[in-house]
C-alpha cells in the first residue's frame, strides 16, 4: 500500500482531507458570491439599472432604514411566527394523515384519489377564500402555510410508510412485538428519512404560504412590506424584503438540518465517500 | 406594339383605367385610415372608467381611428408597471401613482383626466358601526375619529382611493390602519367581517350597502370630504413621455376621444346613461341611475392643470418612499394643454 493510500484509508486522515475539501468549496462559494455582488453593483452603476435591478449598496441602505424604523424586527417576528406555526401544524397534520393512510393500506387506497385531487388544485387561487374564512389576521397566513406544508409532508410520509419492509414487520410480530413496538421501532424509523425529506422540501413552502397571505391582505409582515414597496416603485426595498426572506429560509433550513442530525443520529456514521472508497480498493 | 384600332376601343380602355383608378383610390385611403391598435391597462373595472365605457359604446375611439384593447389590472400601480415595461401604450391610474413613479425618475406623464374629484367612499360594516356607537350622519370630524382602531381596506398605499381618507385623517390628527386589497375583494371581506371598513369607488362601494352588510360612512363623490382632502382627479390616462413625443398623434387622438365623450355626456345625458348601463351589464338600473346622477359630471372634465398637480403633490404622504417630491415640477407631469 502506498503512503497516500494509507493516508486516505485511515479514518482520521480521511476526515482531514474531507474537511480541507469542504473548506476549498466554501472559499470558492464566497469568491463567487463576492464576484456576483461586485458585478451586480458595477452593472447598476454603469448602466443605471437602479429601478430594474436595484444594487447591493441600495439594498443594504434599504435594509438599514428598515431596521432603523423598528419595523424590520416586528415584521420578521410576525412572518416567522405565521410561517413557523403553519409549518408545525402542516407537518403534524401531513405526518399523521400520511402515516395513517400509508399504514392502513385499504384506507390509503380509498382516500388517495381525494387527497390527490385537492393537491392538484392551484392553491394560490384559494388565497382570497382564506381571507373570507380566516380574516386578514395571522390565522389566515398560518392556515395557508399549513395547507401548503401539509401536502409535502403527507406525500413523503405516505410513501415512506409504504416502503416499510413487510417481512420485517411479520418477523417482529412473530417475535411478539406489539403494534406500538412495530410503529415506534420499525415504521417510524424506517420512514423517518422520507419524513425529513418532506419537511426539508416543505419548509420554503411555509414561507411562501405566509408571504402570499401577506400579499393578499395584511397590515404588517415581510410580505406586506414587499407589496407596499412595489406600490412606491421602490425596487431596493423589494430586494431588501427578498434578502430577508432568503436569510429566514436558510436559517430555518439550518435549524431543521440540526434537528435532523440529532434525531437521525442512529443513521449517520463515519463513512468514506464513494470516490475515496473507489480510490483505495 | 399594342395600338387602339378604333375610337370605341379607346373609350373602353379609358373607362377601364378610370374604374381601376377609382377602385384603387378608396383602398389607398382606407389603408391610410387603418385604425391604430392601442393597448390600455386599467386599474380596476370601477366607475372611474365611466367616461371610457361610454366612449366605447359610442364608438368614439373608432371615430378617432383607434382600436382599444383593454387589460384589467388589480391596481393603478400594476397598470403603471405594465406601461413602464412597454406592454401597453397607455395606463389608467390616479395622479398619486404617476407622481410616485416620477419621483423614482420613471418617465410617466398624464395625457388626460378621466375622473374629477374623489371617486371613493368609505363604507363600514354594520357590525363596526354598532361597535363604535357613532351615527352615519354625525359631523365629519366625529365620523373620522370613529375610524381609529378599525381595519380599513384600500386598494394600495398610493391609490387615489387612499388619498382623501388619509389626508382627512391626517388633518384631524387621527392615526388610521390600512390593509391593501383589490376593490372587488373588499366587498366579500367586509361581509365576512375580515375588515371593518373599505374605501372604494362605485360599484364596489355600493354593493355592501345594497346587500345590507355595510353603511355609507363618507360619500366621496357626494362631496363628503373637505376640499383640502379631495383629490383633483381620481383617475387619469397616462403614457410615457417618450411615447408622447414619438406618437404625439395617438396621444392627441386619445385626448380628443376624452374631450368628445365629455361633450357627449353633457349634450346627451340620457343616451350616455344607456351607454353606461351597456358598459356595466352586471349593475342594476337603479344603481346606474344613482351613480350617473352623482358622478357623470366627474367624467366631463378631461383636462388637469398645473394647480391640480400641485394640489395632488400636497396630498401625498410625507414618506421617504417618495424621494424629492417637493422639488418636482408639476408641469412636467402633464402632456395636455389646459
Amino acid at each position: 500500500m502506498t503512503e497516500s493510500a494509507e493516508l486516505q484509508s485511515s479514518p482520521r486522515a480521511g476526515g482531514v482531507l474531507e474537511h480541507a475539501k469542504r473548506r476549498g468549496v466554501l472559499y470558492i462559494q464566497i469568491l463567487l458570491l463576492v464576484a456576483l455582488i461586485a458585478i451586480w453593483q458595477g452593472v447598476a452603476d454603469r448602466f443605471d439599472t437602479e429601478f430594474w435591478t436595484s444594487s447591493p449598496l441600495s439594498i443594504l441602505a434599504a435594509l438599514f432604514q428598515w431596521y432603523e424604523s423598528g419595523q424590520l424586527v416586528t415584521d420578521l417576528q410576525l412572518t416567522l411566527f405565521e410561517a413557523g406555526i403553519g409549518f408545525v401544524l402542516g407537518s403534524i397534520g401531513g405526518g399523521v394523515v400520511g402515516f395513517v393512510l400509508g399504514w392502513v393500506r385499504k384506507l390509503g387506497d380509498i382516500f388517495e384519489p381525494f387527497v390527490l385531487s385537492i393537491y392538484t388544485l392551484p392553491k394560490i387561487a384559494l388565497a382570497p377564500l382564506f381571507v373570507l374564512w380566516f380574516g386578514i389576521g395571522p390565522l389566515n397566513k398560518v392556515m395557508f402555510s399549513a395547507l401548503l406544508v401539509f401536502f409535502m409532508v403527507f406525500f413523503t410520509t405516505f410513501q415512506g410508510i409504504r416502503q416499510v419492509d413487510l417481512d420485517l414487520v411479520a418477523n417482529a410480530r412473530l417475535l411478539g412485538a406489539r403494534r406500538v413496538d412495530i410503529w415506534t421501532k420499525i415504521a417510524i424509523p424506517y420512514s423517518a428519512v422520507w419524513v425529513f425529506t418532506g419537511l426539508r422540501i416543505s419548509l420554503p413552502y411555509a414561507l411562501i404560504g405566509t408571504i402570499v397571505g401577506e400579499f393578499v391582505a395584511a397590515q404588517a409582515g415581510v410580505g406586506f412590506r414587499i407589496k407596499e414597496a412595489t406600490t412606491y416603485f421602490n425596487t431596493a426595498e423589494v430586494f431588501a424584503g427578498l434578502v430577508v426572506l432568503m436569510a429566514i429560509s436558510l436559517l430555518l433550513l439550518g435549524v431543521l438540518s440540526l434537528i435532523e442530525r440529532r434525531v437521525m443520529r442512529w443513521q449517520t456514521a463515519d463513512t468514506v465517500s464513494i470516490s475515496d472508497a473507489a480510490g483505495t480498493t | 406594339m399594342f395600338r387602339f384600332s378604333s375610337f370605341r376601343q379607346r373609350m373602353i380602355a379609358t373607362v377601364l383605367l378610370v374604374a381601376a383608378a377609382l377602385a384603387a383610390g378608396p383602398s389607398g385611403a382606407a389603408a391610410q385610415e387603418k385604425p391604430i391598435d392601442v393597448n390600455l391597462a386599467v386599474s380596476s373595472t370601477s366607475f372611474v372608467l365611466g367616461g371610457v365605457r361610454i366612449a366605447q359604446q359610442e364608438d368614439l375611439f373608432a371615430k378617432h381611428g383607434v382600436t382599444l384593447n383593454v387589460s384589467v389590472m388589480d391596481s393603478g400601480n400594476t397598470a403603471i408597471d405594465a406601461l413602464i415595461s412597454n406592454s401597453v401604450q397607455f395606463a389608467v391610474a390616479g395622479p398619486p401613482d404617476v407622481l410616485v413613479a416620477r419621483s423614482r425618475k420613471l418617465d410617466v406623464v398624464i395625457a388626460a383626466n378621466l375622473y374629477r374629484g374623489a371617486a371613493g367612499s368609505v363604507v363600514l360594516s354594520k357590525a363596526a358601526v354598532q361597535r363604535i356607537g357613532v351615527k352615519p350622519d354625525a359631523p365629519l370630524p366625529d365620523r373620522l375619529r370613529a375610524l381609529k382602531g378599525l381595519t380599513i381596506a384600500v386598494p394600495s398605499a398610493t391609490s387615489t382611493q387612499t388619498t382623501p381618507i388619509r389626508a382627512a385623517a391626517k388633518a384631524a390628527g387621527i392615526p388610521l390602519s390600512f390593509t391593501y386589497m383589490p376593490q372587488p375583494a373588499m366587498v366579500a371581506a367586509l361581509a365576512a367581517g375580515a375588515i371593518d371598513g373599505m374605501m372604494a369607488s362605485s360599484p364596489f362601494s355600493g354593493q355592501p350597502i345594497l346587500q345590507g352588510t355595510g353603511v355609507l360612512w363618507i360619500n366621496g363623490p357626494g362631496g363628503g370630504f373637505s376640499p383640502d382632502a379631495t383629490p383633483a382627479s381620481s383617475s387619469c390616462l397616462n403614457t410615457t413621455g417618450r411615447y408622447a413625443q414619438s406618437h404625439a398623434d395617438v396621444v392627441r387622438r386619445m385626448q380628443a376621444v376624452m374631450a368628445d365623450v365629455a361633450t357627449f355626456i353633457k349634450q346627451n345625458p340620457d343616451q350616455a346613461k344607456r351607454d353606461l348601463a351597456k358598459g356595466y351589464p352586471k349593475v342594476d338600473q337603479k344603481s346606474i341611475d344613482l351613480i350617473f346622477s352623482q358622478e357623470a359630471q366627474n367624467w366631463t372634465q378631461p383636462v388637469l392643470t398645473v394647480a391640480d398637480i400641485e394640489h395632488e403633490i400636497v396630498l401625498l404622504p410625507n414618506s421617504s418612499s417618495i424621494p424629492d417630491i417637493g422639488k418636482m415640477d408639476p408641469a412636467s407631469a402633464l402632456v395636455m394643454k389646459p
